[in-house]
This record gives structure tokens, sequence and C-alpha cells, in this order.
């Protein structure tokens, strides 16, 4: 336990920008990239020439951070960018604290463009090898010429193995996605918008591997995000409250790497990283109005339920199947539909909803959700985890 | 991925590893340390850090299912062998040692707590074949 860090919104998310998302994108990654960074600098009040920093993340499948830097007429700009998926925003947030910080960067553009359904799709393996798989994986010599390697098989095997040790029924994952494809019909940018889901349509449809089925996998979209972080007392704007960063945990990994031999395989690194994050945000998982929970897969969020706190064990199955993850439930969560059926970005779309929502950019309308304060988390695999506590002020 | 012109995967483990199955030996690890065994291979125990390990040969294959998955879709050159099943086993013999492999198929569907057994008797010359078998089905491979 560390602790030490207490952000307590010194640092706030003040832009949020998106490109238009698509199955098949008309646009290059960069002019996608472009379209959403220009529109998070808009949104925060800022010109191109603020942005002194960019962080980047990607999967081998975009241009980076230089690039855009370049297209925003920025003469000179800090930047790095991590090789990365799932827990790249939470993480890429903690660092531009970190630079602000420490007098490096004043405004920082965090940004993720990708081609993730006409380009290189991460449930096809983008384009990957044998070799690459066993380069990438830990102890992937032992999993790829198996024929498990791609997200999808490993998950499927700790989903398998929770639901049995917790007794559930495999239609507690319909569950969580029909609520999701249910908040999706709220937000016309949605993939899945109109096409919302019944229980009888998602017992019908095959597995994929098996207990996971079609709607259990996100939706693969070709899209760009953005946000921009900045020190809270210059984003302070008088028509909204600023959504400042109260707490955030960054990569966290716990071992082993290669998860299927930790002692009880259905521990998830959510578990040290949610006991981090409330300590050091001062806040009790009760205390949540909405929730963004990295949803790759539909157990992927079932499983941070009770790991984060938000859900004891033996109420899983109740909690999920009456709807409380929707907007007329206790904890309303991926309120755009989530990466299941808004769209994929490795977590920023999800990231970006509970910001608005936080601002009450939705007032008067249907999809707003009251709230004050919000957690999100992040995902790279079972034993790595993220954390953000966000508070509108 | 970015660079693979050196695989990070083919450690001095990983070669040991299939050196010894080629020799038809299942092998793990075991901390000279805290005695903890490992599964997959690795440079150090993972539980208390020590870099000292010992091979040791799997004593037999018998195990119970701990998780499988039937994948009914694939990539690569596993496009061709769907549906598929794979299982994560518990090995009797090892405590808390857990083998991932294929399962050949059965005549019965398989559940969790099945029994099971580890066969690497085809891994002879032919490394990185070793496969969860029924321990109800008559042993045909060889």
């Amino acid at each position: 336990m560390t602790g030490q860090m207490t952000m307590n919104g010194k640092y706030a998310i003040s832009g949020v920008g998106v490109s238009p998302r698509s199955r098949r994108s008309e646009a290059s990654l960069i002019g996608m990239g472009l379209t959403a960074a220009t529109n998070a600098i808009a949104d925060a009040r800022l010109t191109a020439g603020d942005i002194d920093f960019i962080l980047g993340y990607q999967e081998a499948d975009s241009p980076g951070p230089q690039e855009l830097a370049t297209y925003l007429g920025l003469s000179e700009c800090g930047f790095y960018e991590i090789l990365s998926g799932g827990t790249s925003t939470e993480t890429l947030v903690a660092g531009a604290s970190a630079l602000i910080e420490t007098g490096q960067a004043k405004k920082v553009l965090i940004f993720r463009t990708m081609k993730g359904r006409s380009g290189k799709r991460m449930g096809g393996g983008a384009g990957w090898t044998d070799e690459d798989w066993e380069t990438l994986l830990p102890g992937g010599e032992f999993l790829v010429p198996q024929g498990i390697f791609n997200a999808g098989q490993r998950v499927a095997l700790l989903a398998a193995m929770h639901l049995h040790e917790q007794g559930l029924d495999e239609s507690v994952l319909g569950g969580i996605c029909r609520t999701l494809y249910d908040n999706a019909q709220r937000n016309p940018d949605a993939m899945m918008h109109g096409r919302p889901l019944t229980m009888d349509a998602y017992l019908a449809t095959p597995y994929v591997a098996s207990p996971l089925r079609l709607h259990d996998y996100c939706v693969e979209t070709d899209e760009a995000n953005a946000i921009i972080v900045q020190a809270t007392d210059r984003a302070r704007r008088d028509d909204r409250p600023s959504v400042v960063v109260r707490g955030v945990v960054p990569k966290l990994a716990t071992a082993p790497t290669f998860h299927y031999n930790a002692p009880d395989p259905t521990a998830i690194a959510g578990g040290a990283c949610s006991a981090r994050l409330y300590e050091s945000a001062g806040v009790r998982p009760g205390d949540f109005d909405i929730a963004s929970i990295y949803d790759c897969f539909s157990w992927v969020l079932l499983r941070q339920l009770e790991a984060y706190g938000l859900v004891k064990g033996p109420d899983l199955e109740d909690f999920v199947m009456s709807g409380q993850l929707g907007f007329d439930g206790a904890l309303p969560t991926n309120t755009a539909g989530g990466m299941l059926s808004e769209g994929y970005t490795h977590g920023m779309n999800n990231v970006i909803e509970i910001v608005r929502q936080l601002r009450g950019d939705y007032a008067g309308t249907w999809r707003q959700v009251r709230c004050s304060l919000g957690l999100v988390t992040g995902w790279a695999g079972p034993s790595v985890a993220t954390g953000m506590v966000l508070e509108a002020r | 991925m970015s660079d693979s012109t050196t695989r990070t995967t083919a450690t001095d483990e990983i070669l040991e590893f299939r050196r010894r199955l080629a020799h038809g030996q299942m092998c793990l690890q075991r901390c000279d340390a805290c005695r903890t065994e490992h599964f997959p291979p690795g440079p150090a125990c993972w539980q208390c850090g020590s870099q000292e390990l010992t091979w040791l040969e799997m004593s037999d294959g018998a195990g119970v299912v701990r998780s499988l998955t039937v994948c009914h879709s694939s990539f690569m050159r596993f496009a061709d062998e769907v549906p598929y099943t794979v299982v994560i086993g518990d090995l009797t013999a090892h405590p808390g040692v857990r083998v991932l492999a294929r399962f050949d198929a059965a005549d019965r569907p398989l559940t969790i707590g099945d029994h099971v057994v580890l066969d690497w008797s085809a891994a002879e010359g032919e490394v990185r074949r070793y496969r969860w078998r029924d321990v109800q089905e008559p042993d045909k491979a060889r």
C-alpha cells in the first residue's frame, strides 16, 4: 500500500473530443485523431497552441503523438506514447498529472485513434502471427500452441471458472449485455443504437468461445478519442463544473502475470487496485453515483463489480439481472452503452462519457444521470488494473 | 508487434523445457528456497524471488478440470481446427500447479471437476505436444 499519492482534485479533465464513429472510416488514422483532438481543444476552450504535451497509446496500429503535433501546427511539443490497450487512459492521466506537477507541461492532450474494425482488428489478432502472440503474451509459449491467444479465448477460460465457482448461471452475462444495450438506446452515436437486445436473442446466439457469445464481446469500431488534462484552477468555467481527478492508480500488476497459475485464478488485480484507489481518494465504494467499468467483455465488467467492492459476490446475479447498471439502477454504468454496444477505443470512450455526465452535458434530456462522483476502472488482463475517481466540483 | 527480431519467449528455461520434453520428460520447476512448484517455467520463483530452481519431472499426469472453453471460432492455423476444447487442469500430484492444454475430443461433454490425464507420450521428437485426455477414454493415440 502506498497511499501517499493524494491527487485531491489538483488536476482536471477539462475537455473531451471524439471523431465520427463507424465500422469503416473514410478518414485517415491521423485525420480521425486530428478531429478528436481539435474537438477536445475546443471543448476545453483552448486553442491548439496551448497544448504543450501529447500522450498517446496504441497497439502498433496507429500514428503517434509527434505526427498529431505536426498537424495541430505545434512547432515544438513534448510527447510520449505507450504500447498498450486497456488501462492506458487512466495511466496517461496519472502521467499527465505528474508532468504538470513537475513543471514539464501545462496542458496535456491524451489521444487514441484506431481503425479497430476496418483496419487492425484486436479480436482478429490485428494480423499478428503465432510468434507475435507468443512474444506478446506472458507465458505465451504455453498458451499459443494450444490455440489460446486472443483476448476472448483467454477471458473465456476465466469466465467459465468464475461462473462455476460462484454458482452463477451464464445468463448473468446476458443480463450485463442487455442492460448496456438498453443504455445505448439513449445514445444516437452508439453502434447498437436502435438495436436493443433481449435475453432470448442473447441465448439464441451461438458461442464464440464458451461461455462467451457474440454479444459478450465489445463492438469493434473505427474512431478517435481525445481528452485534455490541466491544472484545475486554470480549467474553471462559470457555466459548468470542473471534472477533477480525485485519485488515480496507474497500471498495477499483481503476480503472477501468467494468471491461470495464480493460487486463486479468479482473483483479479482490480482488488488491490481499488484498495489503493479508495484510500488515496478518500472514498468508499458505496459513494459512487455513476461508473465507467472496463467492458471489453461482459464477464470482465461482471468480475470487476465484485473486485472493486461495488457489489458483494452473493448479490451479483440479482444486481445485474434487476438492471442496476442501467439509468434507473443503483449504479448507472457505461451509460453511453460501453464498449459492448457504443464503440471501442480501449477505454477512452467510456471515460469521455463519464466526464460528460459529471459536467451535466445532457441536462434536461433522458441521457442525464444525476451524479457528482464517478468511478473509472481499467483492465489489461486479469493481473493488470487501473482506477480513477472523478468528481464534479 | 513492434519488433519481433528477437523472441523474448525463447528464454533459456523454455529451451530447456523443450529439450526435456523432446526426451519424453514433462517438467516443472521447484524453488530450492521455498519449495514452491512452478509451471510454466521461468527465471525465478515468483513467490519468494529466489533464482535457484530445480527441474522436476512430473510424477504423473492425473488431473482435474479447473476450467475449459470450447473455441468455435479462431484465427491463424487454428481456424481450421474449430471447434476445439482447451482445458486448464489442476495436477493431482503437484498441488497448486496447473497446465493449460488442448483436450482431445471425448464421447461425452466435459465439465469442470471431471478427471483427466495429461499425456505427453506423443511429444518425443515433436516438441510441445502434450494433451489432456479423458480418463474414461481408452488410449488410442499411441
